[in-house]
């Protein structure tokens, strides 16, 4: 498969090893004191963002419609996204700790794809061709990469004051140079949250909006709608709950994880609800 | 209300959430009574009240007014609670649990459905009302909750100020979303009409709840014509695909193999790499495949006799683990070249896909007449109700399944939106710079 992969799609392995090489120097910069070496990562992340855009618009030419609809192409957007939200992340932070998270998640989602490879470029199906369909899947995976680093560093909020290693990262400057200040992981997560939250709202109301442009219901209670609905809820419920006492610190945290699980099963698990055979994401022709 | 009561009910800021734990303690049990509360009446009430849009909409409505009421008249926590943080997360986490529950349970089916398929807890789901949990009572009361806490958090923050607009604006569009969603589920009328091109004229449609057909008509108050229904395919695609054998499960229980589609080629003449890591190439593509004998040699040559794709075919060399094979593959008898026991290539026509449902359809309605085309996402507004794309049939190419929807809840619904997008970014990116401003 390796092969093949790297002989026909070439583009593809390049954004991959330019992900893994960013990790690896992200991961450098924690130990060593140049400054040079964070900037590399920052280079070699940008880089592959670069790539990625570049392997999606290839098969936005090649499939002759945007490349959104199976799953291995919304990965490669997935990690295009991550990529991205966590180069701006980076850009408004000024840190480079949190790069490694960042850039694994970027190449999970690229190993998932290989995994989950298309043999074929599937067409568009009469429902999908709606100019709702871009706007949304992008608002959508935009806000998804947001709350997917809010649940990285959520894992980081809660292993922080348990490990000593993970709490030193917090208050580097360049690798083994410390600020003296911790970042303050749990604002940053809000931050996250709230720009996460904007997005999963205006992609909720654009998907309404096309449903009842596409079935003449702006609401069908389709499994895919019913969790689109429980993920916006649950950061909702985060974004309420922050001003509740007591909900600033581990809790919140763990919020933010079960708030991802979710957000996973959306994507990825509506095949096993036992309702997902009468969806309406599926153009009845009996 | 006026504003110096709200204000003075404003105690805690939003920012600095009560001290104390006897505060937080009243509010977390006076947010479990209620919202238990609300549940328990609604599974109660509804053995005698059946689910459905109005009994969805009056409840809330009454309940929230009634909840509304008794905040401000009776003494103690109750509208502090309502109106505060813990007790909205407490009911957006509810209302999730609800709609997980909606996808668990298939929604909307005859009775008998239920018992059939889940025997005894098919009978529980069916006296709980879990077969339409999104119009039953408890989910009604759940509403009235939200109503009712929206706005008691707005009238605690009275009045609106630059520095607070955009809780305004985003929570009255909840409200209007809430509000045209309840319009929507009372006087929205959908249902079917089956036409066939050039047949009969429909005047009315067949009403539906949920997915199912009912047996009532309503007017459309206009006559609709299929003129004609168009199926339009994708073009016909010509590709090489690559095949490994594997297995699969089937019915019983046993593996049983399968080939499947690993990978497939636009017939080009580059070389190309295998997921097995053979390799091919095609030496000669025939879009009109023909053959040409030779007049010197007197062999016949492979030759094309034009470049139209209609019966093509390619010469393939595929290079499997060292050993060479060339092969002349038709994509009107496909044959595999196999490059081992469990791996072929093959020169195939894809299966032409559907690109677009069209119906052509004229409306009339007292002398007037419009002639519009109808396809998936493209609906046409007509008399009041608006008309979409939703079934054919392979079988009969005169035939067009339409829905037509009369809502006049959506319009709501949608300013809702617009404006709960625009109060949230007011709210996360311009409020927190005008508080910077001072
Ligand atoms: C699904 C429905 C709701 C959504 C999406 C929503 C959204 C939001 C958001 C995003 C915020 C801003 C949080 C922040 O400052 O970071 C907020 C604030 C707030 N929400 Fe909601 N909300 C919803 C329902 C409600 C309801 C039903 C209430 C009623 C109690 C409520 C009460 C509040 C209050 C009091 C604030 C704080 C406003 C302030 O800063 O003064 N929300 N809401």
């Amino acid at each position: 498969m390796l092969q093949y992969v790297l002989a026909e799609h070439p583009v593809f392995v390049a954004t991959t090893a330019l992900y893994a090489a960013s990790a690896a120097f992200y991961a450098a910069a924690w130990r060593s004191t140049k400054a040079l070496v964070g900037r590399a990562a920052t280079g070699l992340m940008a880089a592959g963002l670069v790539l990625n855009a570049a392997v999606i618009v290839q098969r936005w030419i090649e499939a002759d419609r945007a490349p959104f609809k199976s799953l291995f192409e919304s990965l490669v957007f997935f990690s295009f996204c991550i990529a991205l939200v966590y180069v701006f992340f980076e850009l408004i932070y000024r840190t480079r700790v949190f790069g490694v998270p960042a850039a694994a998640l970027a190449l999970g989602c690229l190993g998932y794809a290989l995994a989950k490879w298309d043999a074929e470029i599937v067409k568009l199906p009469p429902a999908l061709q709606s100019p709702w369909f871009v706007p949304h899947v992008m608002v959508y995976f935009v806000g998804y990469a947001a709350v997917t680093i809010a649940f990285a560093l959520a894992i980081i909020q809660l292993l922080a004051p348990r490990v000593g290693f993970v709490q030193r990262l917090l208050s580097m400057k360049a690798g083994t140079i410390t600020s003296g200040q911790p970042l303050d992981v749990e604002a940053m997560n809000f931050e996250l949250v709230r720009f996460g939250f904007a997005l999963l709202t205006i992609g909720l109301l654009v998907g309404s909006v096309w449903a009842k442009s596409a079935w003449g219901d702006f609401w069908v209670w389709d499994p895919k709608e019913n969790w689109s609905l429980v993920t916006w809820l649950v950061y909702g419920g985060y974004l309420h709950l922050r001003r509740v006492r007591g909900w600033r610190g581990d809790r919140g945290a763990w919020l933010l994880i079960a708030g991802f699980a979710v957000v996973m099963f959306t994507y990825l698990g509506m095949h096993l609800l036992p309702t997902a055979e009468e969806s309406a994401h599926v153009y009845n022709s009996q | 209300m006026n504003s110096k009561a709200s204000r003075a009910a404003a105690e805690p800021s939003p920012s600095q959430p009560p001290a104390g734990p006897s505060v937080a303690e009243r509010e977390v049990r006076l947010t479990s009574l209620l919202v238990v509360g609300a549940l328990l009446v609604g599974l109660l009430l509804q053995v005698w009240i059946p689910p459905g849009g109005f009994t969805l909409v009056a409840a809330a409505f009454l309940a929230s007014m009634v909840l509304i009421a008794v905040g401000y008249l009776a003494p103690g926590k109750l509208r502090q609670t309502i109106a505060g943080f813990r007790f909205i997360a407490t009911l957006l986490f509810v209302l999730a649990v609800e709609a997980i529950l909606g996808t668990l349970v298939l929604q909307m089916k005859p009775t008998s459905f239920y018992v059939e398929r889940y025997g005894v807890a098919g009978k529980v789901i069916v006296a709980l009302r879990l077969d339409d949990v999104f119009h039953g009572l408890p989910f009604a009361l759940l509403m009235a909750l939200f109503g009712a806490a929206v706005i008691a958090s707005a009238l605690l923050r009275w009045p609106v100020k630059v520095k607070n607009l955009g809780f305004f604006i985003a929570h009255i569009g909840l409200l209007t979303s809430l509000a045209g969603a309840g319009a929507s589920a009372t006087l929205s009328i959908r249902g079917r009409i089956d036409l066939h091109a050039g047949g009969e004229t429909a005047t009315h449609v067949v009403l539906k709840r949920g997915k199912q057909l009912l047996p009532e008509r309503a007017a459309l108050g206009f006559d609709l014509h299929l003129d004609r229904f168009e199926l339009v395919n994708y073009e016909p695609e010509f590709r090489i695909g690559f095949y490994e054998q594997g297995t699969f499960t089937d019915e019983e229980g046993r593996q049983r193999p399968t080939w499947r589609l690993k990978a497939s080629f636009d017939p080009d003449l580059q070389k190309h790499r295998l997921p097995s890591g053979d390799s091919f190439r095609l030496t000669g593509i025939y879009p009109e495949f023909q053959p040409v004998p030779d007049p010197v040699t007197r062999q016949v040559k492979y030759g094309t006799a034009s470049q139209e794709w209609k019966s093509p075919a390619v010469a393939i060399e595929a290079n499997a683990g060292g050993r060479k094979i060339e092969q002349l593959l038709l994509a009107a008898q496909p044959q595999a070249v196999f490059l081992g026991a469990e791996r072929a290539l093959l020169f195939e026509k894809r299966e032409q896909e559907v690109k677009a449902y069209v119906s052509h359809v004229t409306a009339a309605k007292e002398g007037k007449r419009t002639s519009t085309k109808i396809t998936v996402n493209e609906p046409m507004s007509f008399g009041g109700w608006t008309l979409y794309q939703v079934n054919y049939n392979p079988a009969d190419p005169t035939y067009s399944g339409l829905e037509a929807v009369y809502d006049p809840g959506v319009a709501w619904v949608f300013l809702g939106f617009a404006l709960i997008c625009i109060g949230v970014f007011y709210m996360f990116y311009l409020e927190p710079r005008l508080k910077a401003r001072g």
